[in-house]
């Protein structure tokens, strides 16, 4: 496989919340994992289990607190002002909301020539916009010289994939990118995604909450939980075999998984809630919403461990040491 | 949010639905109304006015320097719309010349505290870190020491010769940024972490060009609603330290009538168009100003209908 | 280990020390750097003065450098700036405020504060509490009934808050001192002389009816547009809509948003005692109520440095704690809102 073209090392963050009375919030917990070229990686996992944060210390939008992030081996967070010109335009974004995304003061058109002149400059604006917008199936004649609102949630979500497109990156970082279109537009954007993969050699993470996206397109999964990484691997061995409890229940519509496993969790969680337990201090993250925490899972963090080639898991059920 | 600046000509379909909006809004065409009557009481009333307020010659045929008791405290008349005052000056004339001059003392004063805010308020908004907090820190600081005892400190220490029209308008704008700079401040923080500024990131942006071509166009109309805001406490402020004798002294402002009203007796000799009159104006100047600014708010936003900010 | 809520009253308090000096030097500084001669404008005062009382002081007029020197060695205007800042800081807070010129027999200005702040403090204090009760109240009815109700009482109220006090009092006074005449057309309490004696008082509560009227109806505008806004708020909040759903009944629902919105108004009225005393002071100065603000009106009539600076420090002093206290308050009741995240980077 050779080099890694992104490193992640122990990454943290920590927001601070409050003034007088100061709360910390983990949204990155000692986070690794490496991604080869031309990988269609998916990042999956609940609501504020920090997708987000890793995707915009990526993008180099949010320092970390600490740990590192290496991109064809050089720290992306110590890049001169020429490195990080060249970084821009190697790697790029997505956001989730299509609606936020523009400036709603300016055409939607503005975006992309902005980003044809600060990427490609000397090439002809025109040819690049409307082949660009092709290239994501949109017809350039009915978006261009309109305003953010007065298009659809889905063409915009395409002008901002070929606004990405323009500096031919190499890596692209989707965050949600399909939570905010309708079910027939996701299809065809992660099919899309799947072309641009396949055909450009472009390495592509979507960050989503929604399995069988992942589990449809993509060739590697990271499966986070609060801050974590609970499982982590090729998508076709987890899905044939997720590890993880938090895993299993993600994928629990799969007909294969014991629906037991399903109610056991949501009993257990609904327990802890009424204890006033939410999330422990120590050992695994998952441990109050566990049916299958020993004493050992409340009190050592799980260490995660390759169980099988190219397919990791942080749990102290399949971990044999 | 509707920027402003669609008002002057991007789109037009969104500006016809914008002036259709704030011309089909109550509050703004009342408010609106009521503040072009008084601008035009102001400049067409100065028609009807005598060319000199100072002056008492006007009223007698043949014309005298001499304030006799025959000329002082005369009722409304034809020739002394608001009568006349102890020094047998025309009040009417007082009351056009200090409208015009206040409103282009408040206006001034307006433009620079407007402008102080605009800057500082993008500067710490956007920077953050160490400028963020001497900005932040100075503007709590101002907020908290309300700026009338500070004007009255200024003015009271200023010599009277020096205390021009164009001082005041200055020293109350230098005054009046601390409140709007913080809106100024939190728009921009708000703008700064919305998702397009990250966009612009992406594509290679520098500071200054998010700055100014992505957040600027989108603050406009709010920083057009803090200048409102301003203009309309610089309009009292104004009032208020001219009607205890501290304002400009070298014209004749709305302030200065009130001190020449107070001075001169109207209430207690019971001339009740005098001090109604001025008090009126000023009120309905004001009151036209909020009106506006409530019409603007609510067709820029609906969602800051509710949104009380300290200016 | 200090808990970052001692931390937060820690750094407060630290704050509000640099604000105060920094308006103790403000005060200091500014009429040292404006145009024109103090020391000179004092004696000119002095030599006024002595005009029309005993001969005394003209009589050392020829020898006015002489004169000069003393008060430059008196004020210790001789030594370094920053001596001289110390010196006057330590002064002030050992309650020796100079003398004020403002008045024949030089009087020292602490006793002109202790004499006229009382009469003051009578007006703010149950002014504030009355505008805010009331105001609170009615901000409060407003948005529950909704309606015509609020939409006529809104345009009233801000109405009413925009009407500039010292036109307000005028046009009372007018009203019931000059038409009516059953309250007095000004609020000197004849030519008695200040004191605590029954007689004083009840003079003093005459003349203290009017302008107590005019800033508590202007207060109540302020305070009840506030409260609306607030419970409006509240009563479009999530936990509202979710309450609704539940089947509370409407009173139960009010309360609450009532209970809510009410907390940011208890802050906000440690906050206003700065801008309400700023606006007294118009109200007093034009209808010639014995307090601060004619005192204040007397001193800058008469440019009386030495009263200037002790006055206007004092004021500060005064506001900065209310705010002080506001800030606490805050620390206490919500401490979330204030500067919301912050991020650490470790
Ligand atoms: N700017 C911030 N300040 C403080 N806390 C933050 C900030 N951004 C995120 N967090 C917190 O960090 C945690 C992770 O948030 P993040 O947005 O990365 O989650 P997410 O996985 O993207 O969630 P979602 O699926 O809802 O988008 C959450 O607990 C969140 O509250
Ligand atoms: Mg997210």
């Amino acid at each position: 496989m050779g080099e890694p073209i992104l490193s992640i090392n122990n990454l943290t963050k920590t927001y601070a919340l409050g003034l007088a009375r100061r709360r910390y919030v983990k949204a990155l917990d000692n986070i690794s994992f490496k991604i080869n070229k031309g990988e269609f990686v998916s990042l999956v996992g609940e609501s504020g289990s920090g997708k987000t944060t890793l995707a915009r210390i990526i993008l180099r939008l949010t320092p970390p607190s600490s740990g590192e992030v290496i991109y064809k081996g050089k720290n992306v967070w110590s890049l001169s002002d020429e490195e990080l010109r060249w970084y821009r335009k190697e790697v790029q974004g997505v956001f989730q909301d299509p609606y936020t995304s523009f400036n709603p003061f300016y055409k939607v058109d503005r975006a992309l020539s902005v980003a044809v002149k600060k990427f490609l400059p000397g090439e002809d604006e025109h040819v690049v916009i409307r082949k660009v917008l092709e290239s994501v199936r949109l017809n350039p004649d009915e978006v261009l010289g309109r305003y953010p609102h007065q298009l659809s949630g889905g063409q915009l979500q395409r002008i901002a994939i070929a606004r990405a497109l323009i500096p031919r990156p190499e890596l692209l970082i989707a965050d949600e990118y399909i939570s905010m279109v309708d079910m027939s537009t996701r299809v065809d954007i992660v099919n899309l995604s799947r072309d641009l993969v396949d055909q450009y050699k472009m390495t592509i993470i979507m960050i989503t909450h929604e399995m069988n996206m992942a589990l449809y397109a993509t060739d590697k999964m990271i499966v986070l939980f609060k801050g974590r990484i609970v499982e982590y691997g090729d998508t076709k061995k987890i899905l044939k075999d997720p590890l993880h409890p938090y895993t299993q229940l993600m994928i629990e519509a799969l007909p294969r998984i014991d629906k037991n496993i399903e109610r056991k969790i949501l009993q257990k969680t609904l327990d802890a809630q009424k204890k006033g337990l939410t999330e422990s201090v120590r050992g695994c993250r998952f441990a109050y919403r566990c049916p299958f925490a020993t004493e050992r899972c409340f009190n050592e963090d799980p260490v995660l461990e390759e169980i099988d080639k190219d397919h990791y898991v942080a749990c102290w059920l399949h971990n044999r040491r | 949010m509707k920027p402003l600046t669609k008002l002057i000509g991007v789109s037009k379909s969104i500006r016809q639905t914008l002036l259709g909006d704030l011309f089909t809004n109550k509050r703004f065409v009342i408010g609106f109304t009521i503040f072009l009557f008084i601008i035009l009481l102001g400049y067409v009333g100065s028609l009807f006015a005598y060319p000199d307020p100072w002056k008492i010659s006007y009223y007698t045929p043949g014309g005298t320097d001499r304030c006799t008791d025959d000329l002082r405290y005369l009722p409304p008349s034809p020739e002394h719309l608001l009568g006349t005052d102890n020094n047998c000056r025309d009040i009417y004339t007082w009351l056009v010349v200090g409208l015009k001059n206040t409103i282009w003392i408040a206006a001034l004063a307006g433009v620079i505290g407007t402008l102080i805010a605009t800057v500082l308020g993008m500067i710490a908004g956007y920077k953050g870190g160490l400028l963020d907090d001497v900005i932040n820190f100075s503007a709590n600081f101002m907020i908290v020491i309300p700026m009338f005892i500070v004007l009255l400190m200024i003015v009271g220490y200023v010599p009277e010769r020096l205390r021009t029209s164009m001082l005041v308008a200055v020293v109350i704008g230098l005054l009046s940024w601390p409140g709007p700079t913080r809106v100024v401040r939190s728009m921009v923080m708000q703008n700064k972490a919305a998702d397009y500024v990250d966009m612009a990131k992406l594509t290679n942006f520098t500071s200054t060009e998010i700055l100014f071509k992505e957040i600027l166009p989108n603050i406009a109309s709010y920083i057009f609603l803090i200048y409102i805001n301003s203009f309309s406490s610089a309009i009292f402020t104004e009032v208020g330290i001219g009607a205890i004798g501290f304002g400009p002294f070298d014209a004749v402002t709305l302030g200065r009538a009130f001190n020449a009203m107070l001075a001169g007796g109207a209430i207690t000799l019971g001339l009740w168009w005098w001090f109604m009159s001025l008090g009126l104006v000023v009120v309905f100047l004001s009151y036209s100003l909020l009106l506006i600014n409530l019409g603007l708010q609510h067709v820029f936003n609906p969602r800051l209908r509710f949104t009380v900010y300290a200016v | 280990m200090v808990s970052s809520f001692q931390r937060y009253i820690i750094n407060k308090t630290a704050t509000y020390i640099v604000l105060w000096f920094l308006a103790a030097f403000l005060n200091f500084l500014l009429p040292r750097i404006m145009p024109g001669d103090p020391i000179g404008r004092y004696l000119e005062t002095l030599y006024n003065m002595g005009q029309g009382t005993t001969g005394g002081i003209v009589q050392v007029v020829p020898e006015a450098e002489k004169l000069r020197q003393q008060v430059i060695e008196q004020f210790g205007l001789d030594k370094p700036p920053y001596t001289q800042f110390f010196l006057w800081l330590i002064n002030f807070l050992r309650g020796d405020w100079g003398y004020s010129l403002a008045f024949p027999n030089l009087p020292p200005v602490i006793d002109l504060v202790k004499q006229y702040l009382p009469p003051t403090l009578m007006l703010l204090i149950p002014s504030l509490v009355i505008s805010w009760v009331v105001g609170n109240y009615l901000g409060a009815y407003m948005a529950l009934k909704g309606g015509k109700v609020d939409k006529i009482g809104l345009s009233s109220m801000q109405f009413i808050s925009l009407i500039p006090a010292y036109w307000l009092i005028i046009v009372l006074v007018f009203i019931f001192g000059v038409y009516y005449k059953i309250l007095p057309v000004s609020g000197k309490p004849g030519y008695m002389i200040p004191s605590l004696s029954f007689d004083y008082i009840k003079a003093l509560l005459y003349h203290w009816i009017l302008p107590m009227t005019t800033i508590t109806l202007i207060g109540i505008g302020g305070w009840s547009i506030g409260m609306r806004a607030y419970v409006i708020y509240q009563l479009n909040a999530n936990y509202m809509k979710y309450s609704k759903a539940l089947g509370l009944p409407q009173r139960v629902l009010g309360r609450y948003a009532f209970r809510n919105a009410i907390i940011p108004q208890f802050i906000a009225f440690a906050m206003s005692f700065g801008g309400l005393f700023a606006g007294n002071l118009l109200v007093e100065m034009v209808y010639g109520y014995p307090g601060m603000g004619s005192l204040l009106s007397m001193i800058l009539g008469r440019l009386d440095i030495f009263g200037m600076q002790a006055i206007f420090t004092f004021t500060a002093t005064m506001i900065l704690v209310a705010n002080y206290v506001a800030d606490i308050m805050y620390g206490f009741l919500d401490p979330r809102i204030r500067r919301g995240i912050t991020e650490v980077v470790e």
